[in-house]
């Protein structure tokens, strides 16, 4: 659902004078936690000319918010949440001063999300990389001009706010769900204005958004004494997982926890599940069920079974681990089965917690075990 | 568990009963494992500590046009554990499989990589070993020195070649409660005794046209292909199985039921018998023993086909044949 963008101060747009101020996100490369490196960004970077040439024509009143990636060079850019607060003083400054409204800006969840990155889990989540490493800068904006970079901003503070009912878990859990951390998290602009942070997920996945709480003392800059808070959304997501395809050669288990699915999985490992389970009802003439009670949830992560943000399932995070069961649990229901998954494709099936069988198609590497 | 009807004799060629297959090991079980200093599973142990043999007896039902295999697998007395476990891998499809009572036999899909059948000794229930609970053995399983028959399967495809994994019951403990961590130990397919069979099998490709000879007229050369053996150099296992498909790819019209074939000088035509159009066309099945025309060593087929090329009129006459000369070499053992 698309979020309209507001100020969490919110008060009205009002007109006059005033200071604009780009924000802008540089993405970097993705790093690793004990080896932070953001490369050295253009120092005229700009906001997206499309929307710079709208705002000067409306003479626009207002920050605006740049989004940059520097791996693709791709711009985005859109006002700034926190140029209410900054409109209603300069109001209270000039007040004959009129001030367009607002150009229509929107987001949703999937399009405009800040930044995606998988969710922790070490070697549960093999390849997968929880953080992301980015810069904020700002621009000081009067009147749809752009008066340069300020040097001096302070954050004051970055909180992520996981969002309910995101990344699959649906309904209630018991206790806060988990949240990642920007590191540093307050501070001030380096010499060339820029706020490097690196964001660092947890093992759930989900959608979060994340407040920068800002001011700035730039007594060279003419927006010195401004400052506000910018909401931006990011998500934990282990992509590419798909609901695995219904067949009359197996049934689901029912879903008795409080997510709304768990049979999510990476496409190749779906025809897996086809072949394995349309062989093994044609080997016993669909007179033997053949259940599937696990896979992974829509965007992967922690699959929390016990509605808690913990275990029992240390695997099923990256769609790869798929479950099945038969009509009994011993080894005369088991040993087929498997026989089947392998037959079929799957690395490895092995029975696990003395009720199913537990079939892989990644080649995981527990370092405690190795 | 479902055995299958006797048929009616007369209608029955009985190709052969034929021997081979498995590794045969005389000695004391040889691990076929390999290196397993890498596995880390509690209290795990290899399952290839049997020592197989295996039987098979193909047979060709002419008026159902099904092929019959039937198989007799046996355990030496040199073993040190029992078998419970047959994978075949072949991509036959097949009508029917079939097992000895108490064994769950069944076969799979030949849509999966590995397709074929599997007979398994099974258990519902768990005996206590270190580490926890293990299946426990199988209600029939095969012991050192003992044999066991009634494993089989009907299909319409004809014999060849097929990977046989054979396993023992070696009782590894099931993973305790709650554990998915990613443990590592060798594949079914490594710890377990590996050889060969004859089972149902759909040929796919053409190994070669077979050879020129100067009797063939041009373009002659094409109504004969050969499935699964070269003209020259190709090495089999006794009983030795040739495949062949007649070739009209190119518009050529061999003419099947002039099909004859010499091998070491002998007639061997009425061996070859037909299989699915998605396969072999003919294929024939020759064993070793006293009076047979195949022998260890050095062997030579012959094999002619007339037929009218496609840049041929059919008023051509003579028509052309095609000759071709396959030399091949037998040898005995997986």
């Amino acid at each position: 659902m698309p979020l309209r963008l507001r100020s969490r101060r919110g008060s009205r747009p009002g007109p006059i004078v005033l200071a604009k101020f780009l924000m802008g996100i540089a993405t970097l490369a993705s790093c690793r936690a004990d080896a932070i490196t953001h490369p050295p960004l253009a120092p005229d970077l700009k906001i997206d000319p499309v929307l710079a040439a709208q705002l000067k024509a409306a003479r626009y009143t207002g920050a605006v918010i740049s989004f940059v990636n520097t791996k693709s060079g791709a711009v985005r850019s859109r006002p700034s949440q926190a140029r209410t607060m900054l409109a209603a003083e300069a109001m209270r400054a000039s007040p004959t001063l009129l001030v367009p409204p607002t150009p229509a800006m929107s987001m949703d969840l999937t399009s405009d999300l800040m930044f995606i990155v998988q969710p922790a889990g070490g070697w549960t989540t093999p390849g997968g990389n929880p953080q992301f490493a980015f810069k904020l800068f700002w621009n000081c904006y009067i009147n749809g001009v752009d008066y340069g970079r300020i040097k001096n901003v302070t954050v004051s503070n970055i909180t992520n706010t996981p969002l309910d009912g995101s990344g699959g878990h649906t309904g209630s859990h018991s206790g806060p769900k988990p949240f990642g951390l920007n590191n540093p998290f307050t501070g001030v602009t380096d010499a060339d204005g820029y706020f490097p942070t690196l964001y660092t997920a947890t093992q759930v996945s989900g959608d979060e958004s994340m407040d920068v709480d800002w001011s700035t003392s730039d007594q060279a800059s003419q927006c010195v004494g401004f400052g506000g808070t910018d909401r931006y959304y990011h998500a934990t997501r282990w992509e590419g997982l798909s609901q695995l395809t219904p067949s009359q050669y197996f049934t689901f288990g029912p879903i008795t926890s409080h997510h709304d699915g768990i049979y999510y999985a990476r496409p190749d490992v779906d025809i897996l599940v086809q072949k394995t389970a349309k062989s093994y009802s044609r080997a016993f003439n669909a007179t033997k069920p053949l259940f599937v009670t696990a896979a992974s949830l829509i965007y992967g992560g922690l699959e929390d079974t016990g509605n808690n943000w913990s275990m029992p399932h240390q695997l099923h995070r990256i769609g790869a681990d798929v479950d099945f069961d038969g009509s009994a649990d011993n080894h005369k229901v088991w040993d087929p089965i498997m026989d089947h998954a392998r037959r079929a494709g799957f690395r490895k099936c092995e029975p696990h917690n003395g009720n199913h069988v537990h079939c892989y198609t990644t080649q995981y590497n527990n370092p405690n075990l190795h | 568990m479902k055995r299958f009807p006797t048929p009616a004799a007369a209608r029955w060629i009985i190709l052969a009963t034929l021997y081979s297959v498995l590794p045969l090991l005389p000695q004391t079980s040889r691990a076929q494992v390999g290196d397993t200093t890498y596995v880390n599973y509690p209290n795990w142990k290899s399952s290839d500590k049997v020592v197989p043999s295996m039987h098979v007896s193909v047979t060709y039902d002419s008026v159902a046009g099904k092929w019959h295999y039937s198989y007799t697998v046996s355990n030496d007395i040199s073993a040190l554990q029992d078998i419970n476990k047959i994978l075949m891998t072949f991509n036959g499809a097949t009508d029917e499989v079939a097992g000895p009572p108490d064994w769950t036999s069944y076969l799979i899909d030949t849509a999966v990589p590995q397709p074929g059948a599997s007979f398994m000794s099974l258990s519902e229930n768990f005996v206590t070993v270190p580490g926890g609970r293990a299946a426990a053995a199988g209600p029939s399983q095969i012991a050192p020195g003992q044999t066991l028959s009634g494993f089989g399967f009907v299909s319409p495809y004809p014999p060849g070649d097929a990977r046989t994994y054979i396993r023992g019951y070696s009782a590894v403990p099931d993973l305790p409660d709650s554990v998915e961590d990613e443990y590592r130990y060798p594949d079914d397919t490594t710890d377990a005794q590996r050889g060969w069979t004859l089972a149902p099998t759909r040929y796919t490709r053409i190994v070669t046209q077979g050879t020129q000879e100067p009797t063939d007229l041009a373009r002659s050369n094409r109504f004969l292909s050969f499935m699964n053996v070269d003209t020259v150099g190709t090495v089999l296992r006794a009983p030795a199985v040739i495949a062949v498909k007649f070739d009209n790819t190119s518009g050529d019209l061999p003419i099947r039921s002039s099909f004859r074939a010499l091998l070491n000088g002998v007639d061997v035509t009425s061996e070859f018998h037909p299989g699915p159009a998605d396969g072999a066309d003919l294929v024939a099945v020759f064993e070793l023993g006293t009076g047979k025309p195949l022998v260890l060593g050095s062997n030579t087929l012959k094999t002619f086909v007339t037929g009218l090329p496609s840049t041929f009129g059919v008023n051509v006459i003579p028509s052309p044949v095609d000759v071709d000369t396959i030399i091949f070499s037998v040898v005995t053992g997986p």
